[in-house]
């Protein structure tokens, strides 16, 4: 199907707006003729026929004219403007809804600025096309049609003599608008490569400062400001050498009709009055040839644009409800995984791994960096599903769950901290209705957020986020915390969630998570022994595979990886122990 | 306090101050020539242009009338000249104009972006860097058009209303008053209407940017809604957002085209004046119908310099704005410099002294409290104490990344303020705790540290911290690119290279903030060994939550409120029982 049918399938809703507001341009159109005439009538017979009686009556007339052609112009735009905003409406919103559909895979792969770039320059170029270009082409079509058979019908000669040069007008016309749209599409690339220079700049600057490169900096943003100012001179070229012609092929039409329809005057072919009217007409049929290069343009950019907008909306969302899923009455918390491995683009990043944790249940995960743990407890909320065995939550299949009652019961704090433009407060009760400000209180206190929050000037109404205060990365983590910790769910995630936060805090936060009531099953990615030491179960991976599991009192008698890596942790303890032991001895 | 706004709160509208205007316009003063000589090209276009009704004027009253053919012919080869003349400086406006005006963006861009890199951290701390970003990249962009055609185009379209008039009067003087009596009247219309337009926009503008913000937010925070089940009140809010910019949208696009309707009706009526007055006078001879043809053509003629009048003073208002924001941007003084006389920090050996330093980020709460240390060459310091205790302000000042309020830092007796700031970074280097990838390879990132590294050195700084295993690993090895912030990277992968980056960087002082946080044991333990070999010879700063790493060093001092409140190596610290034993003692019990 081609784009401009698909992006018609977005506009059939609003089909009613777009044709009342062709109709209305069309009657603009008509209209538009009229003044032409009654000037001409003024010439030839209250002028030159001297019946006096006629004027007013034409003057009436034109002044009706005037009145109804405003009227057009407001209607059409009235309904095409909206025609277009309902157009963009709906695919704007049909965008960003299928974007909540996708997988995190799909936000992995592609770009935040590029996604950010169809939201806006793109829809831009589809809502140009609705409103502008609609307008402009019914105008092309109908000025040629009805101002062009006029002018014909009332001297065919001098129709054709005075637009002579529009083939010309026409080619140049068309040739401009084939040049500038590469040139112009260099320059928004590199304003866009400028942008995200600077953008690495500001976002990176204390790296910047702290190597002290900032000459180095300046020459990355030198070159590629340089190049924005020549890109945009080598446009400004192409308009100065073909804006000109134009100009001057519209004036050759002026002077053919001023030399050869003023000799057909003399000659008596025609009346002054007809040769008048030739006049005003004129930019009625130039005009429309001039612009017809911009419609061409406003189609294509639509086309393309349009292209990178479906390229979203067809993108296939990877994890979807199942026809009929299971809503379970309650969820217990007991998850087990049956002989799951998981593929990332042909690789193994999980290989045959079955656990099983019970209601309560902690299990612990350690593992080097990239051995895959964080693919592992994604599978347990569907973010991602394994390519091979199951995922099982009170026995029931993850994919035979509703989605949302699935997620709606998973919470989990993510390894890298996000928090949205708003007030702690809005930020901890996020997909929660209706949550007491005590509530949040108490569980800010159990993820050791509380202190830091009320210390602030404006506590937890404070604006936090790209656009508000800056929090450090253990306050961060913390408020991400709380805010899992809020959704109560039977099931926790911790994806190396206290990695920021000092040993005395993290100590705290472990035992107020032992101590709630109801206690979640928890699944937690860690690198201190001090943070799974507690686990029910701790699990080692390497390369995707599980190499050692047990309690910790197991893994210490098994002297493998986690072995050594309390020793590593803890050996001055082991020695400190050890000596004053000695000392005690001697 | 920083600048705090949500997706559903606005930004605020300035208005036009003529010492902002003044300064702006003060760009183009290299390029007065230029300036002079394309006022000059339009001139001649416009004139060419407006003579047009004149001659067709002439060749009806003169020549038409009397069937002069060869007057006609006369008539048409100097209106064609015309034409090609204005052409031809069209053509050469249009390249001096373009030329003129990037050229001063450019330089203006380069002036903003080149003062950014001197400002401070805490420029940076109290401000989104979107926000940043969007004075250097926008709101200079917006100065394009004003400084490009504005200046020009107001002359123009004044000398263009003034030949209008001069020639209307010339053909008949009580005519043209008459029909232009009007005027006053649409001109009023006019200004009214575009001031409230201008207002309609900048409310387009102010909601357009609220819902792109929304839709920044939700993409970056897709995986949190994702997880916490908001899709459908994150669609309800998107809806409204979109809903509200629709109507601001119609109620500011129908006023903009209510303005033409507007001046086509007050033209009608003055052509009606001309015909009706004009056929009266045409009885008495006092003009001919060629006059009256031009005149009802310079009519139409007449609203369009008018139109553009009112679009200019728009045109300043939103220049104005961008304008301001940007010399704010150039008016920051920054509040850390090289001072007058500073001297290159020579090859240091590495001895730290603090001088009753005292601090504070905002001036209202201290940090660091009359705060005195000495550290000797080649010595490893451990900082302890909760989050916010002030370690990393240490750190911070000893890099003078902000100034201290009262007291001394000095490096081998060398007071830091008296040295380049240049000179001192190049000796210490820090690894942070956000540890930023910058998008390019991996190569290009470690290198960062000292861009006359070889490839070789890269590798074998890759190879210390233990980062060489993974980066071979990947699909072009150390040519991987990596984008934005390193999001194909894990939080560890991202500390190991910038821990290589710092490294490559051979500084005298190391600075260790949190570096090895995210990285699991395994890879810690052999990070831990070559740091132990890196810190040879290098006075150490090292900030960790782990005892382990922490034990290993020289000295200990714990922070606590801003202040040393111990200091000692472990053992000392141990058997003097205060905070660190209890520290000690705590986490020790929790697990052995």
């Amino acid at each position: 199907m081609s784009t401009l049918k698909k992006i018609w399938l977005y506009a059939n809703k609003y089909k009613w707006l777009f044709i009342l507001g062709i109709l209305f341009v069309i009657l603009n159109v008509i209209t538009s003729m009229i003044p032409g005439e009654i000037i001409k009538r003024i010439v030839d017979d209250v002028i030159r026929g001297g019946n006096i009686d006629y004027l007013t009556p034409l003057l009436i007339v034109l002044s009706i004219v005037a009145v109804l052609r405003s009227g057009c112009v407001f209607f059409e735009r009235y309904f095409l403007e909206g025609f277009s905003q309902s157009v963009f409406m709906n695919l704007k919103q049909s965008v960003y809804d299928h974007l909540q559909c996708l997988s995190f895979n799909y936000f992995n792969s592609n770009k935040t600025g590029e996604l950010m770039s169809r939201m806006t320059g793109d829809m831009e170029a589809i809502r140009q096309l609705t409103a502008d270009g609609t307008v402009h082409l019914t105008k092309i079509i109908f000025y040629l049609l009805i101002a062009g058979g006029f002018l014909g019908s009332l001297n065919l000669k001098l129709t054709i003599i005075t637009f002579l040069t529009s083939p010309f007008l026409l080619f140049f016309a068309l040739r401009f608008s084939s040049r500038i749209k590469p040139a112009v599409k260099r320059i928004r690339k590199q304003f866009s490569r400028l942008n995200s220079t600077v953008q690495e700049n500001i976002t990176g600057i204390r790296i910047v400062k702290a190597f002290h490169q900032q000459d180095f900096e300046m020459e990355k943003f030198d070159e590629e400001n340089n190049e924005f100012f020549k890109k945009n001179y080598k446009a400004a070229k192409i308009w100065a050498t073909y804006f000109p012609i134009l100009e001057f092929l519209g004036g050759v039409s002026t002077v053919f009709l001023l030399y050869f329809g003023g000799r057909m005057v003399i000659t008596g072919e025609i009346e002054l009055g007809v040769w008048i009217q030739f006049n005003s007409y004129l930019y009625m049929i130039i005009m429309p040839m001039r612009l017809l290069g911009n419609v061409v343009d406003l189609v294509n950019r639509a086309i393309a644009s349009g292209e990178r907008i479906f390229s979203i909306l067809e993108e296939e969302p990877e994890i979807t409800n199942k026809a009929n899923p299971i809503i379970p009455d309650k969820i217990k918390g007991i998850v087990e995984f049956k002989n799951v491995s998981l593929k990332y683009e042909e690789e193994y990043v999980l290989r045959n791994i079955s656990l099983r944790a019970n209601s309560g249940d902690t299990i612990a995960i350690m593992g080097a960096t990239g051995s895959g743990k964080t693919s592992l407890i994604n599978m347990i909320g569907r973010y991602y599903d394994p390519s091979e065995g199951k995922v099982l939550i009170d026995g029931i299949d993850v994919r035979d769950i509703d989605l949302k009652y699935l997620r709606s019961h998973v919470a989990s704090v993510m390894q890298d901290v996000f928090l949205f433009s708003e007030t702690i407060y809005e930020n901890i009760s996020y997909g929660l209705p209706d949550v007491s400000l005590n509530e949040v209180k108490k569980t800010s206190q159990l993820a050791g957020a509380k202190e830091f929050i009320e210390d602030m000037d404006e506590q937890f109404d404070s604006i936090v986020g790209e656009r508000g205060m800056g929090l450090s990365g253990g306050q961060k983590q913390r408020v991400s915390l709380a805010r899992a910790l809020l959704k109560k769910a039977p099931i926790l995630i911790l994806d190396d969630a206290t990695s920021a936060v000092d040993m005395e805090t993290e100590h705290m936060i472990q035992e107020s998570l032992e101590n709630m009531p109801n206690k979640s099953t928890v699944f937690i990615i860690a690198h201190r022994i001090s943070s799974v030491r507690n686990a029910d179960e701790i699990i080692i991976l390497r390369e995707g595979k599980i190499v050692e599991r047990g309690t910790h009192d197991e893994l210490l008698n098994f002297k493998g990886e986690y072995f050594n890596i309390y020793k590593e942790q803890y050996k001055e303890f082991i020695d400190d122990n050890i000596t004053k032991e000695e000392r005690v001895m001697g | 306090m920083p600048a705090k706004n949500r997706y559903f709160e606005d930004e605020t509208v300035e208005t036009i101050n003529p010492r902002i205007i003044r300064r702006l316009l003060s760009y183009l003063k290299p390029y007065k020539l230029e300036v002079l000589f394309s006022l000059l090209l339009m001139g001649v276009a416009k004139v060419a242009e407006l003579m047009t009704p004149y001659l067709t004027m002439i060749a009806i009253d003169n020549y038409i009338a009397n069937g002069d053919t060869i007057g006609l012919l006369k008539v048409a080869i100097l209106y064609l000249f015309l034409i090609l003349l204005s052409s031809i400086c069209i053509r050469y406006r249009v390249i001096i104009t373009n030329k003129t005006g990037h050229k001063v963006i450019k330089t203006l861009r380069e002036q903003v972006f080149k003062h950014i890199q001197s400002l401070s951290f805490s420029y940076f701390d109290s401000r989104p860097a979107g926000k940043i970003i969007t004075r250097v990249m926008n709101n200079v962009n917006t100065l394009q058009n004003m400084l490009k055609n504005g200046v020009i185009n107001i002359v123009i379209d004044i000398v263009t209303l003034i030949i209008i008039l001069v020639l209307m009067f010339r053909i008949q003087l009580n005519l043209s008053l008459i029909t232009l009596s009007v005027a006053p009247i649409l001109i009023t219309i006019i200004f009214l209407l575009k001031n409230k337009i201008r207002i309609r926009w900048q409310n387009v503008q102010k909601k357009g940017s609220n819902l792109n913000a929304y839709i920044h937010e939700s993409i970056t925070g897709m995986k949190i809604t994702q997880s916490f089940v908001r899709e459908d009140s994150n669609s309800d809010i998107f809806n409204d957002l979109l809903d509200t910019y629709r109507q601001t949208w119609m109620k500011a696009i129908m006023l903009t085209h209510s303005v033409f309707p507007s001046v086509m009706i007050i033209n009608t009526v003055s052509v009606i004046l001309v015909y009706y007055f004009g056929i009266k006078y045409l009885s008495t001879g006092a003009i001919t119908i060629g006059a009256l043809i031009a005149l009802s053509q310079y009519l139409w003629r007449f609203w369009q310099p008018v139109i553009n009048l009112s679009n200019f003073y728009n045109q300043i208002l939103i220049a104005n704005s961008a304008a301001e924001r940007v010399f704010q941007v150039l008016d920051t003084k920054p509040d850390i410099t090289n001072k007058d006389g500073a001297i290159e920090l020579p090859d240091i050996k590495g001895q730290i002294e603090f001088k009753k330093v005292t601090f504070s980020y905002d001036k209202s709460v201290e940090i660091l409290k009359n705060m005195n240390f000495n550290i000797k060459a080649g010595e490893t310091i451990a900082l302890v104490g909760a989050t916010g205790a002030g370690k990393s302000t240490i750190i911070n000042l000893l890099t003078r990344f902000y100034e201290i309020d009262k007291g001394e830092i000095l490096i081998d007796n060398i007071g830091i303020r008296d040295v380049t700031i240049e000179s001192l970074r190049k000796q210490v280097g820090v690894m942070m705790q956000d540890s930023f990838i910058f998008s390019g390879t991996i190569m290009d990132n470690i290198r960062y540290g000292n861009l006359g590294a070889s490839n070789e050195e890269i590798i074998e700084a890759a190879k210390t911290v233990h980062a060489d295993d993974f980066i071979k690993n990947m699909e072009n090895g150390y040519e991987t690119e990596v984008n934005e912030r390193g999001s194909r990277l894990s939080v560890g992968q991202r500390q190991l290279i910038s821990f290589a980056r710092t490294l490559l960087s051979d500084p005298k002082i190391l600075i260790l903030d949190e570096a090895t946080s995210s990285i699991d044991t395994q890879t810690e333990i052999l990070v831990q060994k070559a740091t132990d070999v890196v810190l040879k010879g290098r006075t150490s700063f090292v900030i960790a939550h782990r005892l382990s790493t922490i034990r290993n060093a020289d000295r200990i001092f714990v922070i606590e409120d801003g202040k040393i409140i111990e200091k000692g190596s472990h053992e000392q610290l141990l058997n003097r029982k205060g905070a660190y034993y209890h520290l000690y003692k705590a986490q020790y019990s929790r697990v052995v």
